[in-house]
């Protein structure tokens, strides 16, 4: 293990790259969990921690004077989760030294994002790093990699053309809504519940047409909050199939353990308004929306993987700038880790 | 004039047809955008040069050009490509005049190709009386509703396979919504079905006058797709055939349409050539 002044750097983490959709919703952690876990860690074996929980990664960087400490993470994650040893060894990786700094890197030039050049993640890392820095969980060692992660990005951003004509989850996801309803002016858009994704989506839709918003959520106060920006109406969750029965578009956006939707349930609707389409875009992770509803007549379901698909396949065309990126961070990534050795 | 020079004319139209489907399809291939106006140039050149072999045509007998089975399909053809114009622009349907321009290159080429299609004998029953060219032309106009219906039901296909397989680009982004092509086809079908049951009513009142002028066969298949569209209309009506499934019978019944196009326009074995003129005559006496 590369070492620094005899303590190592680290990251074990699980994202879209090493887990399916169905292992990120089991391997994903609330805010609760995350702040005890990061607590959990700094009072143990680990001197500065961050943990980045995001809706596609969970990632524990880590600096640590422990000769080999992987093992007595994954079996406390594992236990965390319920989750047999071996299964999440699987899906997760593990780096260190030089490597974990070029990961960092990568990912805060949203590199290693689901849908390559997204901007969100540097925003989601930031915020991370401020709430691990104002808990005093971060140190000399994880200052110096994300605050130079954080130029990185912004070197990235400004000089290839990684996030030149960005794909956002927004625009794909009103893409598609207009190829399934055509002229947005006339549909109607649920939002269920509140979560930063989800409200980029329907800002997307707006900015497109769409004019019957109806936020639907457990805390009402901020489902109203929220409805305010699109000048739209908030509804309890409870009640969801009647807001089904005439919705032409699903936002999923909540922090709901369980599907809130799901194919039994969608099937009797659907067939009230058979010659309805309906579109169901499953921002959330665990998600809203039961994979099994794609089958029922007349839906047409997306989740985070999906959207990214398509993003992804629209990148291409930027395959160029991505090595370019890359080669940089790589050279970026070593002058760093050299100096603090 | 001599039917080589309307065939010359219906056959550059179909060149026309063809040049502007593979002029669009190339850069649909490379998910591109085509430069519409020239390919609008090509297939209103196509629908030109077909009008006017169809109108040279038309001269030889004085009606409607539907005595044989090649005229039967570049009627269709060029019914289905002018009900594109007035679609395209009616609901703004991006891709309509593509399809359609593949869809008269190859009903064009099929009839070409056949010469046998073509016989040179005297037309069958259609100038003994108007009411028959009508009932004829009617008949057909429905046939190119219900053609137009099969490709924007093929487009409703395409968009939902798409949809489902997550295609973006080319063909795929500018195919028309779902919602939108659902409308449609359930407008269409409900004009077609409207305008062969005028057909089918003349058709019978005809039948009626001169019962032996048509062959069990023929009258069989006749009704036999008027009933079947109805069902279909009523079902959709009734919301029991909505969406894909809609979509796929009305392309697979277009199909067997068009196939009993064949037999339907074939001569009666029992009757001499001019005996439909002759009953009709009769029946007005």
């Amino acid at each position: 293990m590369p070492e620094n002044n005899g303590k190592a750097l680290f990251v074990l983490g699980s994202s879209h790259r090493t887990a399916s959709i169905e292992v990120r919703e089991r391997l994903a952690l609330d805010v609760a969990r995350a702040e005890q876990l990061a607590e959990d860690l700094r009072s143990g074996c680990v001197e500065e921690c961050l943990i980045l929980n995001t809706c596609n990664r969970v990632e524990i960087y880590g600096v640590t004077d422990e000769a080999d400490l992987r093992p007595t993470l994954l079996n406390q994650l594992a236990a965390m989760h319920g989750m047999p040893l071996n299964e999440l060894e699987n899906h997760s990786f593990w780096l260190t030294g030089e490597e974990a700094v070029r990961h960092a890197f990568e990912v805060a030039s949203g590199l290693d994002s689901q849908m390559v050049g997204e901007n969100e993640i540097l925003g989601q890392l930031k915020d991370a790093y401020a709430k691990a820095s104002d808990q005093q969980l971060t140190g000399r060692v994880l200052n110096r990699v994300f605050q130079k992660s954080f130029q990185t990005a912004k070197w990235i951003r400004t000089n290839t053309g990684v996030s030149k004509g960005q794909v956002s989850i927004g625009n794909i996801a009103t893409e598609l809504a207009i190829r399934v309803c055509g002229d947005l002016a006339d549909v109607n858009v649920v939002l269920l519940g509140s979560g930063e994704v989800g409200e980029k989506t329907t800002q997307a839709l707006v900015s497109r047409g769409a004019q019957r918003i109806v936020v639907a959520a457990r805390n009402l106060e901020r489902a109203r909050l929220l409805a305010e920006q699109f000048t739209g109406a908030v509804a309890p969750l409870e009640k969801l199939p009647q807001l089904l029965e005439r919705a032409d578009i699903i936002i999923g956006a909540t922090s709901a353990p369980q599907p809130l939707i799901t194919r039994d349930m969608l099937k009797p609707i659907m067939k009230k308004r058979p010659a309805q389409p309906l579109i169901a875009i499953d921002t959330a992770l665990p998600r809203d929306i039961e994979q099994a509803a794609e089958d029922v007549t007349n839906v047409y379901l997306y989740n985070l993987d999906h959207l990214a698909q398509i993003a992804n396949e629209n990148l291409r065309a930027r395959e160029a700038e991505v090595a370019t990126a890359k080669q940089s961070i790589l050279e970026r990534a070593k002058r760093l880790w050299e100096s603090m050795r | 004039m001599s039917f080589w020079h309307d065939r010359a004319l219906t056959g550059t139209g179909c060149v026309f047809y063809g040049l502007a489907f593979l002029f669009a399809l190339a850069p649909l291939i490379r998910r591109r955008e085509y430069p519409h106006v020239i390919f609008m140039v090509l297939l209103i050149g196509g629908f030109i040069f077909q009008s006017f072999g169809l109108y040279v045509r038309g001269l030889e007998i004085h009606a409607i050009p539907l005595s044989n089975t090649f005229e039967v399909f570049q009627v269709l053809a060029w019914f289905a490509v002018g009900l594109n114009f007035v679609l395209r622009q009616m609901f703004q349907l991006k891709l309509l005049n593509f399809f359609s321009s593949g869809f008269g290159f190859g009903l064009s080429l099929i009839s070409l190709s056949i010469a046998s299609w073509d016989d040179q004998a005297p037309p069958l029953e259609l100038p003994g009386s108007p009411w028959v060219g009508f009932h004829a032309a009617l008949a057909i106009f429905s046939y190119s509703i219900f053609a137009v219906l099969a490709l924007t039901s093929l487009m409703y296909m395409l968009q939902d396979r798409a949809l489902k397989k997550m295609q973006t680009g080319g063909l795929f982004g500018m195919l028309p919504a779902i919602r939108q092509l659902e409308v449609i086809n359930t407008k269409l079908i409900s004009l077609g079905v409207s305008v062969l049951t005028v057909a089918v009513a003349i058709g019978f009142l005809n039948w009626l006058q001169a019962p032996h002028a048509v062959g069990l066969v023929k009258l069989t298949i006749a009704l036999a797709v008027w009933l079947a569209y109805l069902f279909v209309l009523l079902q959709r009506r009734r919301n029991q055939l909505v969406a894909q499934k809609f979509a796929k019978t009305c392309l697979g019944l277009f199909v067997v349409a068009l196939v009993s196009l064949w037999p339907l326009t074939q001569r009666s074995a029992a009757y001499p050539e001019a005996d439909g003129v002759e009953f009709l005559d009769d029946a007005r006496k």
